[in-house]
């Protein structure tokens, strides 16, 4: 959405401006600049408008100010920060914290048009000229008094006699003399002079004497020059054999002039030279030379001191040392007043608006002023002007009574008059408060305007409704999603460990089934071996029977005994082998055994990691729903947003069409809306309740208005409201604070929701409320039980009328109650 | 903020703007002077579109930037486009 050209051309006027006034200094700079002290001092003020822009940044400003001096001039990067290093030392933070309000550019300024007040700008720029300017004195008579105690202490350990206080004490008896110059002026003056003739040796009062010689010769000059100028001049003669700048100060400082003075001082006889003279009573016959010349003045002094010109110089000293103190004040005050600044640049309420206005101030008067002496067109700046200055005081008013009063109730009394001017209406504790925003709150009236913004509020307060309506839901949708998904893993976390349950079950009932068969094996070989046994054992008994059968029949008696070893042995390897199978079985079956376990255990652990794994996964699973189901969350969101943008587009694109807001206030009404809007959406709630707060009012009007015009076109007098018809202007209400209408003076209200109104504070009044939109059990009673006429919202009238006239009969002159005609009674 | 070397058409157009407001005697001022002298005839939408035209930046942006930035980009622009041999070069084709 492109800005306006008007809006361009005002920043870009400002831009150039800046430019411009960057460069004259510049050229002022390469012009006057000659002293290292100058140089800095440019620098210093150079850095400090940079640093206005920069919301009180003076590390930028001093990186931006090197970028643009190194760019055009010999300027040295060490001088600029040297000026960076005495602006951060000196604490220029109260300054640059009151500029930052200024700083801030806020598109609300743009969609109430270009919103200015001359008086209010004035006193804005007088309170940044003052306090910029009572800053610098301040610390300009701060350095002063640094550079009189480092003189101080040069000359002391030189052996000469001088003291801070006694050299101060000696300005402020200059300053009695010499009333028109400033405290800080001539502290400057003497804490120069004793740092420049240091190597002369004066002591403090031939310094306090030549600084006032040095004013004295300043004031009765020809020529126009700065008293360090005249200082300048004085001690490059007293230095150097140059005499050329004491002669225009009409100071004679020829050979002749100094021989003879130093005949006169008996530092030399007559008929000798100055160059018999050393170079320290050269010094003191020069210094006598210039102190004689000055009391010769004294004249042309008195003469001056009673000129108006005079005059006006002791004023401004007199307004010079309000500055020195009330830079001293703010140097104090500064700690209380950055919270507030802060408090002013972070509230996301109607102070903000104040800020913001302040700043639109300084812009547009300078594009006015711009406006009249280029292309741009000043009528349709002056009417930005004139249309936004409409809404100054109530933004002002309210802004500042609702807001500032406890704050500023601790400001001590003797703050300065353009505080007590500006904010002196919320003081409590000021003696005379006053305030220039009374001006305005009489002489204006804007009912178009006031109508938009009473449209524009209802509307707003829909789509807020709205929106917070659809962030519930999907909040509510949010908490739903989020339980079926805790829920739905609930249930899979239950059925793996379920599984794995079984899984492990499985694997022991699998186990112990192994291990019975192993074991019931075993015992089957082993019955199955008794059985073998056995018949291996009758087999050989048979055998060996038989054998022996025929060894006996056949009287073999060796072989008889042969037969019985045998058989005896092959028993007993029977039975070994056996034992031995025994045994083999029983070790085999322990392995089996053995096996089973380690079977066993391996497909358990198995589980178990599949067991962890499946849970892992799980989890994984969930972890990434629940990502899908906040981005789900945010797309939503989103989507209201887009909707609210695209109502309020909606809403405005439908106010320009209809022409009830200038096409300049469209980008910015946009954008600052949508910036209430914006992404924070929890923003909605506080905004619903300033805009609420701040525009109630005029909603409550237009709804009045606009009932109490319905109600006039019923002329027969059934309705409430004015009964003349001839004036469809509904006085306004005046309000107090609190939000209570006074109804002293009559009139009608109409609320749509709960409302204060004061009657009877001037006398009976009776009061008689209504409900609209249905029928309330009370209407009509007086005393609030007691039924006056009619029941259930019917009432009956009774009309006279003449053969000429024919009544008109009003079926519901007002809704919710009927007005029956019972009877009519014709007159003949 | 980077200033940039113009390519033939955005230098014409930076010539064009500033040869309406410099003359032979321009060259020979020191250049606090000369600087001084085309930024106080230039109108604001001039000033902006030469800044525009040597920082390649879009007029938004430049908005945003603090007034002395913009003018050390102007100054540096003008210094690196070599603006008097530019202007000089311009003048001689006539156009």
């Amino acid at each position: 959405m492109a800005l306006p050209q008007t809006t361009i051309d005002i920043i870009a006027t400002r831009i150039l401006l800046d430019a411009k006034s960057a460069l004259a200094s510049l050229q002022e700079f390469s012009d006057g600049a000659t002293t290292a002290r100058e140089r800095i001092d440019f620098l210093k003020r150079v850095i400090k408008s940079a640093a206005a822009q920069m919301g009180g940044d003076f590390k930028k400003a001093e990186a931006a100010v090197r970028s643009f001096a190194g760019s055009l001039s010999g300027i040295k990067a060490s001088e600029i920060s040297q000026a960076g290093r005495e602006l951060r030392q000196v604490g220029e933070r109260g300054e640059s914290a009151f500029k930052r309000i200024f700083s801030s550019v806020n598109a609300l300024r743009i969609a109430l048009g270009a919103i200015i007040s001359m008086l209010l700008f004035q006193a804005i720029q007088a309170v940044n000229q003052f306090v910029s300017k009572s800053v610098k004195q301040f610390t300009e008579l701060e350095e002063s008094l640094f550079r009189i105690g480092a003189a101080e202490k040069v000359l002391s350990e030189a052996g000469i006699e001088v003291s801070v206080s006694g050299l101060k004490s000696g300005v402020s008896e200059l300053r009695k003399e010499l009333k028109i110059f400033s405290e800080e002026e001539l502290t400057k003056l003497v804490g120069q002079l004793s740092v420049l003739t240091k190597e002369l040796g004066f002591s403090e009062e031939q310094i306090l004497a030549l600084a006032k010689a040095t004013a004295v010769k300043n004031l009765v000059s020809p020529e126009v020059e700065s008293l360090d100028q005249t200082a300048g001049k004085l001690v490059t003669t007293l230095l150097t054999n140059q005499s050329k700048g004491a002669a225009t100060l009409g100071i004679a400082l020829s050979n002749a002039d100094i021989e003879a003075k130093a005949l006169e001082m008996h530092l030399l006889e007559a008929g000798e030279a100055a160059s018999e003279l050393s170079d320290k009573e050269k010094d003191l016959v020069k210094l006598q030379i210039i102190l004689d010349s000055a009391a010769g003045d004294s004249d042309k002094l008195s003469e001056f001191l009673s000129t108006n010109s005079a005059k006006v110089k002791e004023n401004t000293a007199a307004w010079e040392e309000l500055q020195v103190t009330a830079g001293g004040f703010f140097a104090s005050f500064i700690p209380a007043l950055t919270p507030l600044l802060r408090f002013i640049t972070d509230g996301i309420n109607g102070v903000k608006l104040m800020t913001v206005l302040f700043h639109a101030l300084q812009v547009e008067i300078i594009a006015f002023w711009m406006a009249l002496n280029s292309s741009l067109n000043p009528k349709i700046v002056l009417e930005n002007i004139i249309q936004t200055i409409k809404d100054v005081p109530k933004i002002f008013d309210e802004v500042l009574g609702n807001e500032i009063p406890s704050f500023f109730a601790t400001i001590p009394p003797d703050a300065p008059e353009w505080f007590k001017d500006l904010f002196g209406k919320y003081l409590t504790d000021v003696e005379t408060a006053t305030s220039e925003t009374a001006k305005f709150k009489d002489e204006l009236e804007d009912e178009d305007a006031l109508e938009a913004l009473e449209d524009i509020d209802q509307k707003i307060q829909d789509i807020i409704l709205s929106a917070k309506q659809a962030q519930e839901d999907l909040d509510l949708k949010l908490v739903q999603k989020q339980d079926d998904l805790n829920l739905e893993y609930d249930r899979k976390g239950e059925d793996a460990a379920r599984k794995h349950g079984q899984k492990l079950a499985d694997i022991n009932q699998d186990a112990l089934d192994k291990i019975e068969d192993a074991k019931r094996k075993a015992r089957e070989d082993e019955r199955k071996a008794e059985q073998d046994l056995l018949q291996k054992l009758k087999e050989l008994r048979n055998q060996f029977l038989m054998d022996l059968d025929e060894a006996l029949h056949a009287r073999d008696a060796r072989q008889v005994l042969r037969l019985i070893k045998e058989y005896k042995n092959d028993k007993q390897n029977i039975l070994d082998r056996k034992k031995l199978d025994d045994q083999q079985r029983k070790d085999r079956l322990a392995e089996d055994l053995k096996a089973i376990e380690l079977e066993r255990r391996r497909r358990i652990e198995s589980e178990n990691i599949e067991y962890a794994r499946k849970l892992a996964d799980l989890n994984e699973a969930k972890a990434r729903e629940q990502a899908d189901l906040q981005l789900w969350y945010q797309r939503e969101q989103e989507d209201i947003q887009r909707n609210i943008e695209q109502k309020l587009q909606r809403l405005i694109d439908g106010y320009i069409t209809e022409g009830k807001i200038h096409e300049e206030n469209q980008a910015a009404i946009y954008a600052t809306l949508v910036k209430y809007f914006g992404k924070d959406t929890a923003v909605v709630n506080s905004l619903a309740e300033f805009m609420a707060q701040r525009f109630a009012q005029i909603g409550q009007m237009a709804a009045q208005a606009s009932q109490a015009v319905q109600n006039l076109s019923y002329g027969t007098g059934g309705g409430l409201g004015n009964s003349s018809g001839d004036s469809l202007r509904i006085p306004r209400t005046p309000r107090i604070r609190g939000g209570a209408r006074r109804m002293a003076e009559g009139g009608t209200i109409i609320a749509s929701r709960p409302t204060s109104a004061i009657f009877g504070e001037r006398g009976m009044e009776a009061a008689t409320f209504t409900p609209l939109g249905r029928t309330g059990k009370d209407i009509n009673k007086v005393f609030g039980d007691v039924s006056f006429s009619g029941a259930n919202g019917q009432a009956q009238v009774l009309l006279s009328l003449s053969p000429e006239l024919r009544g008109e009969i009003v079926s519901d002159a007002m809704n919710g109650v009927a007005v029956v005609i019972e009877h009519v009674r014709r007159e003949r | 903020m980077d200033v940039h070397k113009l390519n033939l058409r955005d230098a014409f157009r930076l010539a064009f703007i500033i040869s309406k407001y410099v003359d032979e005697k321009s060259f020979s001022q020191d250049a606090v002077d000369f600087i001084s002298d085309i930024v106080n005839k230039l109108t604001p939408d001039e000033y902006l579109q030469c800044v525009r035209l040597m920082t390649k930046l879009d007029e938004d942006k430049i908005r945003k930037e603090i007034s002395i930035d913009l003018l050390t980009a102007f100054i540096e622009g003008l210094k690196l486009n070599q603006i008097a041999t530019l202007v000089s070069f311009y003048a001689s084709l006539g156009l």
